[in-house]
């Protein structure tokens, strides 16, 4: 009988007819499965230049999803607005064995906004979205589309590898562009083809990648997209909505950005006059700069407009004053006006944010940017700004925005200057802690915290909280697991390097573990390590430490009346190229002294050092999770 | 189920209200000390504040002669700091059918000490398509900086008669003055139901007539509204925020129309019995009969009968991730093209365990993200998922065939909420959904030297529902990146030789194991070794430090966890002292903890049960609950002290 349910099963899937099957997941070479969640079957895109502002598309997709962790990739959205325009558009799903299943309707894929969803933001692009559910994996989404651009400035770069956990079976891009207009490429983890001349005279590039396996994230590396091939492509010459452009140097692309972004500094009579009135007892520029930046703060906030040119092209300052928003460009745009009729040249300029965002190619003049900030050089210092937030300290960028290299536009002179740098010694946190014990574990516990630069910013939020959320703020930060705040103070100092100075009293239960006579207390309970690097079999990349950091422990235990110290940890001190820690405990009186300092060296070291750098944390782990031993002396009682 | 109500030959001939906002309360006409207030007396702490918030409903026939209702809104939001400002971006979400008018705003300033007002422009507005059917209507008001006032009005007509407009009376930031006035024709029959925590100020009913026609008049007012503070371990907040909501219930027009919805749960169940989207389209089910005798006559017990059908729905139908109770195609037709809907699959489910002589029911829930089912509601709208039940020996077996990692009696995640209603002749019955338990189990087996080297062996065993969580984590994942995920989550320690098992079979056991090493966890001091010898799955911390709870702890499902520990006894060393065994309670059994420890030979045992019985807390069962875990943290810290044996 057994067969009756398997028959019924056979006849269920056998209501799709097999035709001509293509990618069946048998297919795939064994070694493309390892690690990956989707395989891209294949990327097929032919790019045709015709000449600078009309570029046509073609492209097909086929990318299999191998299991429900790759469901996010079984989409796909199209943009379309004033620049690119979707001409064809189909699909299909084919089954593991290759057949199809469905096809996909126009009713299935929707036109939404770029923006949608997405409050404090405003797009005129719209996207062509389609979501493939309801197929047991694995499945294959198949795609192909046609596709207008009207600008070479849009040029798609290469990039064949699109997320993590994710192999490519076959990757072919060709460009073919006007004979005088020859491609400008730089290739990364890949060769830079050679051009080709095509029959009717043109040049024709073409990338190939074949049987990529799929890469994991990692600790400690730079981002995805400095791990796979890539390829920056670019025309010398370009034209976006009538404006030519160059873009040999920088000096040539920020001629064009100047261009597009010139004669929109003009503010209103009042607010020029505001300007005067605030900087009258300025004496000195940075002094100027700071009430400028601190007026421009107070009077905007950061919406996202991105209508027309609005993705390369600022609002004027105008509007900006009139509405008191914009986007990065809008209120950096609109500071640079303030701050022009104070009489201080700030410059326009462009960078790539992210904490962990890629490295620009200083070699490669042509847009690699996604946000604008203003750089105002003075004598002897340059003054940094950040305009899209209403409570960064005048000078400061953060992780957001440091050093790395950026675009400072100016009249026939743009180059790249590289962001500020802050060291371990900007990045700061220090604790100054004392803790009274009582007989029954509990303690008293008074703490001075000193955070600086990158350690200020985990702390943002709370310092424009109200007393409400910072009081729950603390309760949720703070590492002791059973306690009451009985009272917090604090006290910023918003400079270059801000700093944030937290005094809490509180009283901590069960801080101590009590065991018969004896205590047994925590170290260094409010700054422990738990990190540890993972463990890795084999480590092939190099290692990253992007951001270094000190932080700086002094604490003071007083040990109750009666009780004598049975056991200390002993000092440990660890010196690594990436690093230093170091723990000292000593007793004097009835009070135990621990002094605990750790050290983040920025650098890149080889990969070699993977193990020391873990045996590094594990150390430091179980130093920082050290106690020491009271014991209740019997004498005394 | 349709409603879309036409009217031809009544005519509605409606007054237009307008929203009859308090004394003082004036659109576009904010007072002095509103526009110099820095810090909103009640909360200190808030970035905003609404100072009035007004909403009307009334109903209107549409140029169609369709009936509509008329929802007038206006709202005035103080901003108090810069972290206020995003409330100067407002979102008017409709659904296409719906139309927007009316659309005006204010900012108002304080310049050099005088009122200073100016209007929305045009070029503030932005309208966008959100989704397939719902577009947003972006406002973004200008000129606005800590100490501006906005004010928002407008009007949206609606024909989703069974979707009156709910009301907030409680938002993220406070809420000084909230009301809503709502005017129902009497042939419309609406249930209203004022949900959340805090307390509204004002409620009434009355009655006017309007061009002939009797209306009744709602009207609920709220002063002071705190702000809506999340809390972890909730599930959807929107359902605990003060609110009202409404329930078509019945259209009647004499002589014409008689339509009853949901005046009741045994009123609900009745309809949704009848009507061709839900009940009704579990039959015709012919087309089921040649599988539903395949699997009776293979299989012996009802049991396994049940697992089959289930499994069959689960494995030949795939969901395409929409919740949902009413079918939209034929149950034949989804079978046939294999793909469906979490209702559509389900409804299947009880067609076929019904075509296989079973007695199952389709049962509406209310999933964790539509947020807390209010049983004292009768109100259709509260649903949004359908599972199944069978009965089996007395019991009720809840099934839901679209997750694939779901056994009968498991439910996905989604829908350990409160209570589910049962679908059948005869009266509404109320299922519990949250039943399940999860266990887990870890045995150690430690060793250490003198110098406070450890190792270990380790196996982790989860069954009942927290082997449905592991394979619902890790289910897509290699062996090697459970294993890779395993060693971040412990990457103190040197992990080897690991192996999971039982991945693979839905509803069996899921089996954990490794060796692990590690240096430095037990401190050395002379002839003394300190250890603690909880080395994995110790709880370092209470999830639980705030001082106080508003809403409900809400785990999703009840939980055991029992760590059994041996500790080898280094070589030339004994026992100096152990921590204590103790046991210890919640109150009404919600909850219980046990460690005891013994030491035998050269080894010491300690067994560590943690029980968190029941799936949800409320409130005031919250001090004993963190009391609970900070006895449960106090006691996984303590040591165990070996000392040198004396020669």
């Amino acid at each position: 009988m057994k067969y009756t349910v398997a028959l019924v099963l056979l006849l269920l899937n056998s209501i799709v007819f097999a035709k001509q099957t293509e990618y069946p997941v048998l297919a795939i070479d064994q070694h493309l499965l390892k690690n990956a969640h989707t395989v891209v079957r294949l990327n097929q895109v032919k790019v045709n230049a015709e000449n600078l502002s009309r570029i046509t598309i073609e492209a097909k997709h086929a990318i299999t999803i191998l299991n429900e962790n790759g469901d996010n990739h079984a989409s796909f959205s199209l943009p379309k607005d004033d620049f690119r325009k979707i001409r064809s558009l189909k699909g299909y799903i084919l089954d593991a064995q290759g057949n199809v299943i469905e096809r996909i309707q126009k009713k299935e894929i929707h036109e939404i906004n770029a923006a949608a969803g997405q409050s404090g933001s405003i797009d005129d692009t719209e996207i062509l979205v389609y979501e493939a559910t309801g197929y047991s994996t694995p499945f294959t989404l198949v795609y192909e589309y046609e596709m207008i651009l009207n600008s070479t400035f849009l040029l798609p770069d290469w990039s064949p590898v699109n997320g993590y956990h994710q192999s490519v079976e076959k990757d072919i891009y060709q460009i073919t562009v006007a004979n005088q207009e020859p491609l400008k490429i730089k290739s990364y983890n890949s060769q830079s083809p050679e051009p080709k001349f095509s029959d009717k005279g043109n040049l024709s590039y073409t990338w190939e990648l074949e049987n990529f396996q799929a890469l994991e994230p990692i600790s400690y590396s730079p981002p995805l997209q400095e791990r796979v091939p890539y390829a920056h492509i670019k025309t010398q010459n370009f034209n976006l909505e009538g404006l030519a452009g160059k873009q040999e140097t920088w000096s040539q692309f920020g001629e064009w950005i100047r261009e597009l972004n010139q004669n929109r500094d003009t503010l209103k009579m009042e607010t020029r006059q505001e300007v005067k009135d605030l900087i009258k007892n300025c004496s000195t520029d940075q002094e100027k700069i700071k009430t400028i930046y601190e007026y421009m703060q107070s009077k905007t906030r950061y919406v996202s407009v991105q209508l027309g040119v609005g993705g390369w092209q600022t609002l004027p300052a105008s509007q900006v004053d009139e509405t008191g928003y914009g986007d990065c460009k809008g209120l950096s745009n609109y500071t640079y006006a303030l701050l022009k009729e104070a009489g201080i040249k700030a410059n326009y300029t462009l960078i790539h944010a992210g904490s962990n965002a890629r490295n620009i190619e200083p070699d490669f003049p042509k847009n690699q940017f996604n946000h604008v900030i203003l750089m105002v050089p003075l004598q002897k210092d340059t003054v940094w700004l950040e305009c899209t937030s209403q409570r960064m300290p005048c000078g400061y960028l953060g992780n957001f925005t440091d050093d790395r290299y950026a675009l400072v536009i100016d009249e026939n002179n743009s180059h790249l200057v590289k962001t500020p740098t802050y060291n371990a010694e900007n990045n700061y946190e220090k604790h100054i802690a004392n803790f009274s014990i009582l007989p029954n574990g509990n303690a008293k516990v008074r703490m001075s915290s000193l955070y600086k630069a990158y350690e200020y910013d985990g702390l943002r939020s709370f310092l424009y909280a109200g007393k409400e959320k910072q009081e729950r703020f603390l309760y949720n930060r703070i590492d002791f697991s059973d306690f009451e705040l009985n009272s917090y103070q604090y006290e910023q100092t918003r400079e270059e390097i801000p700093s944030l100075l937290l005094n809490l009293d509180l009283t901590v239960n069960n801080f101590a573990s009590t065991m018969g006579t004896r205590l047994f207390v925590p170290i260094n309970k409010h700054n422990q390590t738990t990190f540890v690097p993972q463990q890795m079999d084999t480590r092939e990349e190099d290692i990253w430490i992007k951001r270094p950091y000190t932080e700086v422990d002094t604490s003071v235990y007083h040990i109750p009346d009666g009780f004598a110290v049975e056991s200390l940890p002993e000092t440990v001190e660890l010196e690594e190229g990436f690093g230093k820690y170091r723990l000292a405990i000593q007793v004097v009186d009835q009070r135990i002294q621990v002094i605990r300092e750790m050290q983040i060296i920025k650098g890149i070291y080889p990969a070699s050092n993977y193990d020391q750098l873990r045996t590094f944390y594990k150390k430091i782990n179980q130093a920082d999770r050290g106690k020491f031993v009271l014991v209740e002396n019997m004498a005394a009682k | 189920m349709n409603c879309k109500f036409l009217f031809t030959t009544i005519a509605f001939l409606f007054l237009t209200l307008t929203i009859q906002a308090q004394d003082g309360v004036k659109f576009g006409k904010v007072s002095e000390e509103e526009l110099k207030m820095e810090v909103y007396p009640q909360d200190s702490s808030a970035n905003a504040v609404v100072l009035y918030e007004g909403g009307s409903i009334y109903f209107d026939s549409d140029f169609d002669n369709s009936i509509v209702y008329n929802f007038e809104y206006v709202q005035r939001i103080k901003i108090l700091s810069r972290e206020g400002l995003d409330e100067a971006n407002m979102e008017i979400v409709m659904f296409d059918s719906e139309r927007l008018s009316g659309l005006k705003g204010y900012v108002h300033n304080l310049v050099d000490g005088k009122k200073d007002r100016e209007s929305l422009p045009k070029s503030s507005i932005h309208e966008e398509q959100t989704t397939e059917d719902i577009s947003t209507t972006k406002v973004t008001f200008p000129n606005v900086k800590e100490g501006s006032i906005v004010e928002l009005r407008y009007k949206v007509t609606s024909d989703r008669l069974w979707n009156l407009q709910e009301w907030n009376f409680q938002r993220d930031i406070p809420v000084q003055l909230s009301e809503y006035t709502v005017n129902i024709p009497d042939f419309l029959h609406y249930k209203t139901h004022v949900r959340g925590y805090e307390k509204i100020t004002k409620q009434e009913k009355t009655s006017r007539i309007i061009r002939g026609q009797n209306n009744d008049v709602y009207h609920w007012e709220s002063k002071n509204m705190p702000a809506f503070v999340k809390e972890p371990f909730m599930v959807n907040a929107r359902s605990f925020r003060t609110g009202v909501v409404f329930e078509l219930s019945g259209i009647y027009v004499p002589g014409r129309v008689h339509k009853n919805y949901s005046s009741s749960w045994e009123q609900i169940v009745k309809e949704l019995m009848k009507d061709d989207g839900f009940y009704r389209a579990l039959s015709p089910r012919n087309y089921l009969s040649d599988i539903a005798q395949a699997i009776n006559n293979q299989y012996d017990s009802d049991a396994e009968r049940i697992a089959k059908a289930h499994a069959f729905v689960r494995d030949n139908i795939n969901w395409n991730e929409e919740y949902g109770f009413y079918v939209k195609t034929s149950l034949r037709r989804i079978l046939k093209e294999q793909k469906g809907t979490a209702a559509e699959m389900n409804l299947l489910l009880v067609a076929l365990l019904q075509e296989m002589n079973m007695d199952a029911t389709p049962v509406l829930v209310s999933t964790r993200g539509m947020g807390m089912l209010n049983t004292f509601l009768p109100r259709l709208n509260s649903f949004n998922y359908v599972i199944a039940t069978v009965k089996l020996d007395d019991q009720e077996v809840l099934l839901d065939a679209s997750d694939k990692n779901s056994v009968p009696g498991i439910l996905p995640y989604r829908c350990l909420n409160g209570h589910g209603l049962k679908v059948q002749e005869g009266g509404a019955t109320w299922l519990p959904l949250n039943k399940q338990q999860g266990k887990t189990l870890v045995q150690s087996v430690l060793s250490i030297t003198p110098e406070g080297e450890l190792k270990g062996e380790v196996r982790y065993v989860f069954s009942n529902y927290k082997a449905y969580n592991y394979r619902d984590n890790f289910g897509d994942n290699s062996t090697e990146e459970i294993k890779e995920d395993f060693m971040d989550e412990n990457a103190e320690f040197d992990i080897s030789n690991f192996s999971v098992e039982g991945m693979e079979s839905p509803g069996e056991r899921v089996q954990m194991s490794c060796s692990f090493t590690s240096t430095g966890l037990a401190q050395a001091n002379g002839d003394l070794i300190y250890i603690n010898p909880i080395i994995v799955e110790r709880q370092e911390s209470n999830p639980f430090t705030l001082p106080d709870r508003k809403y409900p702890v809400d785990f999703g499902y009840a939980r055991q966890e029992q760590l059994l520990t041996t500790l080898m006894i280094p070589e030339g060393y004994e026992v100096e002292s152990l921590p204590e065994s103790i046991q210890m309670k919640l109150p009404n059994n919600a909850g219980s903890f046990q460690f005891f420890v013994q030491s035998s030979g050269n080894s010491v045992q300690i067994r560590c049960v943690t029980n968190i019985a029941k799936p949800v807390y409320i409130y005031n069962e919250y001090p004993a609950l963190k009391e609970f875990f900070n006895q449960v943290v106090k006691k996984e810290s303590e040591m165990v002290i070996l000392k040198k044996k004396s020669a």
